[in-house]
Parts: structure tokens; C-alpha cells; sequence
């Protein structure tokens, strides 16, 4: 294998698949990625079993003689970054690859390509056609509200429901969800059955790397969804995710449909007081106290370091009511929302209160029960 | 006994009832108060101090056996006095029945000296120190020597020999040299403990065990006995509360025995065991001591010889309170808050001050204990007050990304972020404190602190962080509840299910909220805001196994008493019994206020007739959970479950060995658990914080 490429170019793309090679493994090759020379293109992934990710790089690209190589990854890409020069050739001879620049030579050890995990190919069948803004979004607005530990492993991960039309995406650890729905489009020029819903639950990881690819992306995306992976494509990169097996929550069961009271609270005012009552949340008691009357919502927060409560004026007409939360959950959907205000729904101090903000995002959070 | 039989034996046809001859009562009597050659020794070791010696000799052959002879500086007895040493209840301590309302001698039933003699061969030999002579009187096992002039010092000489020559049954369960010998030594301890101002000297076969100056202070005393270290560590502490002086020397939790010995509790100088002493100070500690351990604590209580009743048994090993509760409200406090005063953070040291090494190096043998007048993190914290200058509240709460909750430390971590997901730290806008905090190994923080460096182990101190609220919740309502929006299954078995059913009060006070879900399986629909989710249902599986072992301490108590109380309580007590599933929503409730009434009861001292001790044989320990401690003690009971709720839970809320933490969220613990009491020291006992001192830095660096 020969191969002369654009050095810079080279050095992003071995940085960004090296993201998803794993750092330390018990197995040198999992440490790797592959590079793959063909005509005029080169390819290269890297992969940690969950999640693999696949470049193509066509321009400015010499093959002088096709082949593939596995060299380590983070190696390969602090050894590009360093180097200066315009262009490099790469040649892979005797078990290793030779990078050749101006004044330099740098020798990787490679392992044998045959025992490199495959990765699999883009099920073009099942595309459906997003925007690359729209999946920015829908991992932005869901993703935090994942489980970290979650006895039950499915919550750790984001439950992804694609029809025909849209594609939704939902998160919860249990004690809050957030969901946000976009429009997509199944490509015109695939057959298959029209309406099927099919649903998938990834791992966090795998969506940050669509948050990566998608952010160099201007226009449309295919997603899809098959039996045991989800795949990303753009015109140059592609992420693959290994789905989580398990049955994550009925959805609709839990947001709460009818609400009894409703409040539009302008979003930039209620995070600021929330984070200077929060200070007052203390050891004994960590939640605050949101306090809803005519026109007014209050919040309040008590320790033993003292006592905090501030007011807002809001849009809310209904019985009063006293409802504990936690104020990191609060505020996490805060740091989402796009709109100037949102709407808070809730039922009483036991229930799921919602949030929402007109954009099809809901967060549905589970109160902090208070005396 | 052997005694008696014979002589009925004798004479089947004389009348049945005789009286006693009185050498036969003396050696029945002596069976009572010399059940060993320890008690020999205490006889007259005490008689010595009531004749105000200033120091007294202790010479002890073949662990006792052979001979015991006691030399005293004291007041000495005239002839007339010598001669009538040896009758039975003859004493000098004691002049009528009002006396014995107010004892402040230690000797004074008058039995001692006659029921020695009658099982010895004693010599006495006394000057009174205004004559120029002494003289000396025997005793063979009853045979009296008359009085005669001897050669002799100021004070009094006791010479005890051949123990039990004439008491076989007795002889044979002398047990070995070494074990007579060991309950001598400790119990000449506790008498230079008590007397401090006495000088001691105890020698075995011609060797000196135990030597103690005249006229030293306690903790010098201490130090003499138990070696320096260990004497500079103990915490002083001295009150006079509602008529009791207290005074105690209390060692930090790191030096714990596996045995009950080095807890000594002196009522009016007397060396007592006693139950409620022992179960007190045990929850002192409790929550700062390894299990099975037991901490080093020296009690001296003063109190109005009114108070309290000593003429329980002949070896007035122990006392009976007039008002029993006066323990838990009096005392209890006093040692708690000079416990939580004190900041027993470890200190790696080379050096020893003074120069007694040996006796009592600390458990691990590693750790000199300092104890300055304020919580080292405290102080350190000055240090950031002055340095950042804008704090204007308490500290903690200022602080960026401190630690609000095990469930926040993952979230507001930034290595989780996703897009959007910010620090805490963040969140808060706070500047970072001004002292270097590192986590190495996922593992331990260290930390630079005003007069040098620190090593926290960081699950430690937040389980301490955490088991401190949690308790301070459950005592004072109940623990936070997160309710869930999804419920969770957890599976048990169909006993625990019933259980939990019955007890939802109780676990909602805990955190939880569960309903059956199916016979074997409840559904989880809250939980503790302080876990994280996936440990939420072995939490829960864990407090069915406390409320099982704490099933039924109030109806324990309750029965036991029944006898004494009258039938309203006995109805209130049989209310809460396991089967009324109704009441058992107030069962710990219950259990508080149980108690209480309990200790009403008890305290008109009618159960008290059961609660005689056993052997007082040093080291053993006190008899465990009775139905008297238990009562008289109060809501110790219901305490204990919110200890043990609080230790299980904290554990698993509390970041792990393992866990990467910021930097930021590392500070806010350390700044946290700063403000906290007893924060040197996991709730099991094990440290959280080592020091290593300038000091000790620059003679390793060999700067100095």
C-alpha cells in the first residue's frame, strides 16, 4: 500500500475516528484503526465494539498502490498533528507503515488487518433522510437526561423511534425524560413497507459522535435503523452504534397528558433565580421549593447555611401549589431550551410535572417530595 | 456449705436450727467477699486508702497463694484497734444505719478482715504514728494470736498467707498464677487510677509490675499506667451537671481493644461495672467504631452518696442508681460534646513524645494523635476566607460544584456532558478556592492544608459527609425522597414483602416508597435523593434485613416488664405487636415513646431485683441487650435502627473507591466535611484523613 495525502486533512480525520478507538485495551488492536487505500479514496475507522466510525477522504488523495493497514491510532494522529508539512506519503511495507515528509521518516508498527472487527456497511434500505441541524438537536435536547448508573441499563442509554415522517428521541434515568420529536423523509428512491415504526436504544457515546459528524454536516442526513445497529452517514463520514438490548419504558405512559396547572415562566429569569436559591439547597435538605400562586411562582430553598426564596412573576392563573425539585434537573432542561419562556404543566406535589417549549421538546420531571 | 453439711451430719437427732458457730459463718462469709486472691487485695488495698495512705506496697507471691502482703503509710491502729481487727462486723467506717445513707469510705461492712482471717494465715502489724511503737496481731485460719509490741513503721502491714490452706473446695478453683496474678494487676489499675495522689507499687515474686508516684496528676497516672502515647491522645473533659462531676479521658476512635478492659468506670473512687455506664458510652461511639470493637474510656463520676446505692454485693463491684436515667441525660452529653470537639485526624509521625514507646501504640501502630483545639479543615478554611476575601456567608455554601449529592456527582460531571452538558461548577460562577486539592488513583485526594499536607480517603470521608445527613434527616423527619417516573421492580421474598408493607411508615421516613407488586416482588415508586438508581434496590433489601433484626425491641421490653407496669401499658405495648398490621405504621414511633414510659416504669426501681450482674471478673463484658438497659436507656433502641438505616445507606450514597472526581467537587468535600463533627473518621471507625506536618516533611527531606 502507497498512498500521498493532504497532511491536515489526514491529521483531523485519524483524530476523529481515533475519538472512538478505545485508549487502553487489554488487546493492542483494539487500539488501532485501518486505513484502507483504493482508487482515488481512502477510508478509515476505527471502532471499540459500540460504536465505529468510517471516513472517506477523496480529495487531494494520490493511490499509487491500493491496499489496507492497521496502525495505533492515537500514534497515528499525534504523529500528523505534530508534523508540519503540506503533504505526506504512507507506505506499508514488512509489517509497517512508513510516513514520509519533507526531512522525516516515522515508522508505526501495524497489526494484521485480518483480525480487525468489521464494521458494518450503511443499510441503505432502512435511510431515512434528516437534517443535520435537526440530529444537533435531537441529541443535544435528550442526551443529558440519559441514567449514568441506572439499575435498569436500558435508561443509560436513548431510545430512538423513527417513522416514516419523524424521528423522535427520549432519554430518562427515572426521575426525569426528555424527548424531542423532527420532522425526516424516507428517501423517495427506497422501497419498502411505508409506515412501519421502528425503534432502537443507543448508548450515550455513539450519539456524541453523531453530534460530531453532524456538526461538520450542512444539509441532509441518512439515518437508519436495522436489526442491531444505528448508522449515521454523511457524504464523507459515517457512524455506526451497537443497539442496547432490553425494553425501555412506554413513553407515552408516563407523560402526563392532562395537566391542571399551567404556567408560561420565561426561561433566562427562572434559571437565574434557580441558581441563587440553589445555593441555599444544602446537606440536609436538597431540594427546591417551587410555590405557585396567581401570577406568581416562588422559590425557596432552606439549610443549614440559611434560607433563600425569590420570586417571578409568571403567566398562571390556578390554585396554589407547593412542589419540590431537584434544581439540577431543572436547570439541565433550562440549558436546552431555545424558546424565551417555557411551559410548566403539573398535577400536585407527587406528580410528573412537563416542561415544554413549543419545539416539540418535553421534559417530564418527578418531584422532590417536600414537608 | 461443706461446713454446714457436716454438721448436721453429726448430730441427725440435736435440733434441726442451730446458729452458726462463728468461725463457720466467717468462712461461709469469706466465700462471699474472697472468692480470689484479687479480692484479697482489694480488701486491703481499700482499707489502706481509708486510713489516707500516701503510698501503699503491694507485694504478691505465686499470683497471690503463697502471700500478699500490703504496706501503707497510713494511720496505723493502735492495739486495741489490732485486737479487734479480726471480729466480724467490726468496723471503724461505719457507726449506725444513717451512716450507710451517705458512704464516702470505700471498706464498711465490717466482714473483710474476719472473713480473711478465717481462710489465712494473717499478720497484721500497725504503728499509729504518734507512738513510737508498733504491734502486730495473727490469725491462723481462725486461731488467734494475741496482740504483741513489734518493730514497725508508721502505717500498716498486712501479710496474707496461704489463701484458702483451710478451704479445699475453695483452693481448687484458684485458676492459674498467671490468671490470679492478671486479676490482681488490673485491679490495683483501677485502685491508682482512682487514686491518683496514691503512690503504687505492685511486685510479683520480687519483680515490680506496676509503679506509680505520689502525689501525680490523672493523666500522668494515666500515662504511668497505659503508657504516654496513648495518655496524650485521650480527650479531657470536665463538667459538674445537675449535682454529678464528671470527669473523662476519652481516646479517639482509632484506638479501639477487642475486649472491654480499658473502659473503667469509678463511681466516688470506687471501680464499678456497670451496664448502663458500658451501653452509654458504647453509643457514644457508636457510629465511629468498627464493629466488635470497644473504644478506651476512663469515666469518674462524683456524685451525693445519696444517689446511689453500693451495698448491692459484698465486692461493691457495683452500684445501684437511684435514677437510673440520670446516666443517659447527665453524662451522655458531656462525653459527646467533648468527643465531637476534638479533631483526632491521624498525623504520621515518627516521633513519640516522652519516652515511653512500648505499652499502647495505637492499633496500626503508625498514628500519634493529635487533637488541636479546632477541626484541622476548619482551620484551614481560614486560611481560604482570608485569601479569596469575598466570602460573606458560611463557606460551604458558596463553593463551586460542591457535592450536593452522590445522584448529582455523575451528572453535573463534565466527562458525561453530552452536547449542552455543562460542570457544575459552572453553573455556581464561583472562582476556585485557593488550595491544592490532587485525587490520585481514583482513589485517595491530597491536599495541601496550613501546616502542610493531608491524604483523604475520599469514599471515607463522604461516607462520613453522608452518613451525617442522613442521620441528622432521619432523626429529624425523614430522608429526601426523589420520586420515580418510571417504578422499578425489585424481587424478595414474599416475608420481606409483607414486611416492608407493614412498615411503610418507617420507610418513607427512610426514603423509600414501595407496594407489593405481586407476591414476591414490590414496586419501587421513590427513593432516597442521596442514592444513585442502581443501587436504590439493594438499599432497600438491606433495610429489610434492619428492620427484621430491629423487629421488635419495644415489645421485647414491654413483655418483660409486664410484671411491674401496670395493664393500660401492657395493652399499649401488646398495640404494637408484629401481627396488628394497623399499628405497625407507627411501629418506631411507637418504640420512642415506648421506651420512654418504660423508663418511667423502671426507674420505680421494681425490675430492678433481676438485674444483678454476673462474675466481676475483669474483661468480661458487661451482659449484653437486656431488657433493663434497653428500657432504662430510652430511645437508644429506635437510635440504633437510624444509625444502622444511615450507615447502610451512606455506604452505598457515597462516591466510590474508583470514582474520578473533579476537581471542583473534591474541593467542595473537603470544604464540606470541614464544617462537619467527627469528619476524621468513617462511620466505621476507619480514618478518612492522615496528616503529614512540616515537621515531618522536612526530616524525611532531611532539611532539618
Amino acid at each position: 500500500m502507497r498512498f500521498q495525502a493532504q497532511r491536515a486533512r489526514l491529521a483531523e480525520v485519524a483524530a476523529l475516528v481515533g475519538q472512538a478507538v478505545s485508549g487502553k485495551s487489554t488487546k493492542k488492536i483494539f487500539e488501532c484503526l485501518r486505513i484502507v487505500a483504493k482508487d482515488q479514496e481512502l477510508e478509515i475507522s476505527g471502532t471499540d465494539l459500540e460504536v465505529a466510525i468510517r471516513y472517506r477522504i477523496q480529495d487531494n488523495i494520490e493511490v499509487s498502490e491500493p491496499g489496507e493497514v492497521v496502525v495505533p491510532a492515537h500514534l497515528l494522529a499525534n504523529v500528523l498533528r505534530e508534523i508540519g508539512d503540506e503533504t505526506v506519503t504512507m507506505e506499508h511495507a514488512r509489517q509497517k507503515l512508513t510516513l514520509k515528509t519533507d526531512g522525516g521518516l516515522f515508522e508505526l508498527e501495524c497489526e494484521d488487518p485480518s483480525q480487525y472487527p468489521d464494521i458494518p456497511e450503511f443499510p441503505v434500505a432502512a435511510a431515512l433522510k434528516v437534517g443535520s441541524n435537526d440530529v444537533r438537536a435531537l441529541v443535544r435536547k435528550t442526551v443529558f437526561a440519559a441514567g449514568r448508573e441506572a439499575a435498569r441499563f436500558v435508561l443509560n442509554g436513548v431510545r430512538i423511534l423513527a417513522s416514516s415522517d419523524s424521528v423522535r428521541f427520549v432519554a430518562t434515568d427515572g426521575r426525569r425524560l426528555a424527548t424531542l420529536s423532527r420532522p425526516a423523509m424516507r428517501d423517495a428512491s427506497v422501497d419498502g413497507p411505508p409506515d412501519a415504526e421502528v425503534t432502537a436504544i443507543v448508548g450515550v457515546k455513539g450519539l456524541q459522535h453523531f453530534d460530531r459528524v453532524a456538526a461538520e454536516t450542512e444539509g441532509e442526513m441518512d439515518l437508519a435503523l436495522a436489526d442491531r445497529f444505528v448508522s449515521l452517514r454523511s457524504a464523507h463520514a459515517e457512524v455506526v452504534v451497537r443497539v442496547m438490548e432490553g425494553t425501555f419504558p412506554e413513553v407515552d405512559q408516563i407523560i402526563p397528558d392532562q395537566c391542571k396547572g399551567e404556567a408560561q415562566i420565561p426561561v433566562g429569569v427562572l434559571a437565574s433565580r434557580l441558581r441563587q436559591v440553589r445555593q441555599f439547597a444544602s446537606v440536609e435538605s436538597q431540594a427546591i421549593v417551587m410555590q405557585f400562586s396567581s401570577g406568581e411562582l416562588s422559590l425557596s430553598a432552606a439549610g443549614g447555611d440559611g434560607r433563600a426564596e425569590v420570586r417571578l412573576g409568571v403567566d398562571y392563573e390556578g390554585d396554589d401549589l407547593k412542589i419540590g425539585f431537584n434544581p439540577a434537573f431543572l436547570l439541565d432542561s433550562l440549558k436546552v431550551v431555545d424558546s424565551e419562556s417555557i411551559q410548566f404543566g403539573f398535577n400536585n406535589a407527587n406528580a410528573a410535572a412537563r416542561i415544554s417549549d413549543g419545539s416539540g421538546f418535553l421534559y417530564v420531571i418527578m418531584p422532590v417530595l417536600v414537608d | 456449705m461443706i461446713e454446714k453439711n457436716q454438721s448436721s451430719a453429726d448430730a441427725p437427732h440435736a435440733a434441726r436450727i442451730r446458729k452458726l458457730d462463728p468461725h463457720v459463718a466467717n468462712k461461709i462469709a469469706a466465700g462471699e467477699v474472697v472468692e480470689r486472691p484479687a479480692s484479697v487485695v482489694k480488701e486491703l488495698v481499700e482499707n489502706a486508702l481509708d486510713a489516707h495512705a500516701r503510698r501503699i506496697e503491694i507485694e504478691v507471691e505465686e499470683g497471690g497463694r503463697r502471700l500478699i502482703r500490703v504496706v501503707d503509710d497510713g494511720w496505723g491502729m493502735g492495739p486495741e484497734d489490732l485486737a479487734l481487727a479480726f471480729a466480724p462486723h467490726a468496723t471503724s467506717k461505719l457507726g449506725d444505719v444513717e451512716d450507710l445513707e451517705s458512704i464516702a469510705t470505700l471498706g464498711f461492712r465490717g466482714e473483710a478482715l474476719a472473713s480473711i482471717g478465717s481462710i489465712a494465715q494473717t499478720k497484721i502489724t500497725s504503728r499509729l504514728a504518734d507512738r513510737d511503737a508498733g504491734h502486730v496481731i495473727e490469725n491462723r485460719g481462725g486461731q488467734m494470736v494475741a496482740p504483741r509490741a513489734a518493730a514497725t513503721a508508721p502505717g500498716t502491714s498486712m501479710e496474707v498467707r496461704h489463701l484458702f490452706f483451710n478451704t479445699p473446695a475453695r483452693a481448687k478453683f484458684m485458676r492459674t498464677e498467671r490468671t490470679e496474678l492478671g486479676h490482681i494487676e488490673s485491679l490495683v489499675r483501677k485502685f491508682a487510677l482512682a487514686f491518683p495522689e496514691v503512690g503504687f507499687v505492685l511486685s510479683h515474686n520480687g519483680r515490680d509490675l506496676l509503679r506509680a508516684g505520689v502525689g501525680e496528676t490523672r493523666r500522668e497516672r494515666l500515662a504511668a499506667l497505659y503508657g504516654t502515647e496513648l495518655a496524650q491522645s485521650l480527650v479531657h473533659t470536665q463538667q459538674a451537671v445537675d449535682g454529678c462531676a464528671i470527669e473523662a479521658y476519652l481516646a479517639p476512635p482509632s484506638v479501639t481493644r477487642p475486649h472491654t478492659r480499658d473502659m473503667l468506670f469509678f463511681v466516688n473512687g470506687r471501680a464499678v461495672q456497670d451496664r448502663i455506664l458500658h451501653r452509654l458510652v458504647k453509643d457514644v461511639y457508636r457510629d465511629t467504631l468498627h464493629g466488635g470493637r470497644h473504644p478506651v474510656v476512663f469515666l469518674f463520676l462524683d456524685v451525693d452518696p445519696a444517689r446511689i446505692d453500693v451495698n448491692v454485693h459484698p465486692t461493691k463491684s457495683e452500684v445501684r442508681w437511684r435514677v437510673p436515667g440520670m446516666l443517659h441525660k447527665v453524662v451522655g452529653p458531656v462525653l459527646r460534646s467533648a468527643l465531637r470537639r476534638a479533631n483526632f485526624a491521624q498525623e504520621v509521625s515518627t516521633e513519640i513524645d516522652g519516652f515511653v514507646r512500648g505499652a499502647s501504640l495505637s492499633r496500626d501502630g503508625v498514628a500519634a494523635t493529635r487533637w488541636p483545639e479546632r477541626p484541622l479543615l476548619e482551620r484551614r478554611l481560614d486560611g481560604v476566607r482570608q485569601a479569596t476575601g469575598d466570602f460573606t456567608g458560611k463557606l460551604p455554601g458558596n463553593l463551586p460544584g460542591r457535592l450536593t449529592a452522590g445522584s448529582h456527582l455523575g451528572e453535573s460531571d463534565a466527562r458525561h456532558g453530552g452536547p449542552g452538558g455543562e460542570s457544575a461548577g459552572a453553573d455556581c460562577g464561583g472562582g476556585p478556592t485557593p488550595f491544592s486539592v490532587f485525587q490520585i488513583h481514583d482513589s485517595y485526594l491530597v491536599c495541601e492544608v496550613e501546616d502542610g499536607m493531608a491524604i483523604v480517603d475520599q469514599h471515607a470521608l463522604h461516607e462520613r459527609v453522608q452518613y451525617d445527613r442522613l442521620l441528622k434527616r432521619l432523626t429529624a423527619g425523614s430522608v429526601e425522597t426523589q420520586r420515580l417516573l418510571v417504578p422499578e421492580q425489585v424481587e424478595m421474598d414474599e416475608a420481606a414483602v409483607a414486611l416492608l408493607n407493614e412498615r411503610q411508615a418507617l420507610l418513607a421516613r427512610c426514603g423509600f416508597e414501595a407496594s407489593p407488586f405481586g407476591p414476591r416482588s414490590v414496586a419501587l415508586e421513590a427513593v432516597p435523593v442521596v442514592l444513585r438508581r442502581d443501587q436504590a434496590a439493594e438499599v432497600l433489601r438491606d433495610l429489610v434485613e434492619l428492620f427484621r433484626t430491629h423487629g421488635a425491641p419495644p415489645e421485647a421490653a414491654a413483655d418483660a416488664t409486664q410484671r411491674q407496669t401496670d395493664p393500660s401499658k401492657i395493652r399499649a405495648s401488646e398495640t404494637s405487636a408484629p401481627d396488628d398490621s394497623a399499628s405497625n405504621d407507627r411501629a418506631l414511633e411507637g418504640a420512642v415513646l415506648e421506651s420512654a414510659v418504660l423508663e418511667g416504669a423502671v426507674m420505680g426501681d421494681a425490675a430492678l431485683g433481676d438485674a444483678v450482674p454476673g462474675d466481676d471478673v475483669p474483661g468480661d463484658d458487661v451482659p449484653g441487650d437486656d431488657v433493663l438497659g434497653d428500657a432504662v436507656l430510652g430511645d437508644i433502641g429506635a437510635r440504633t435502627l437510624f444509625h444502622e438505616v444511615a450507615d447502610t445507606m451512606a455506604c452505598k450514597a457515597a462516591i466510590r473507591f474508583g470514582d474520578r472526581i473533579s476537581r471542583e467537587e473534591a474541593r467542595a468535600l473537603l470544604v464540606e466535611s470541614g464544617a462537619l463533627d467527627r469528619a476524621f473518621v468513617c462511620p466505621h471507625g476507619r480514618p478518612t484523613v492522615i496528616r503529614i506536618g512540616f515537621a515531618e516533611l522536612e526530616k524525611r527531606f532531611g532539611r532539618r
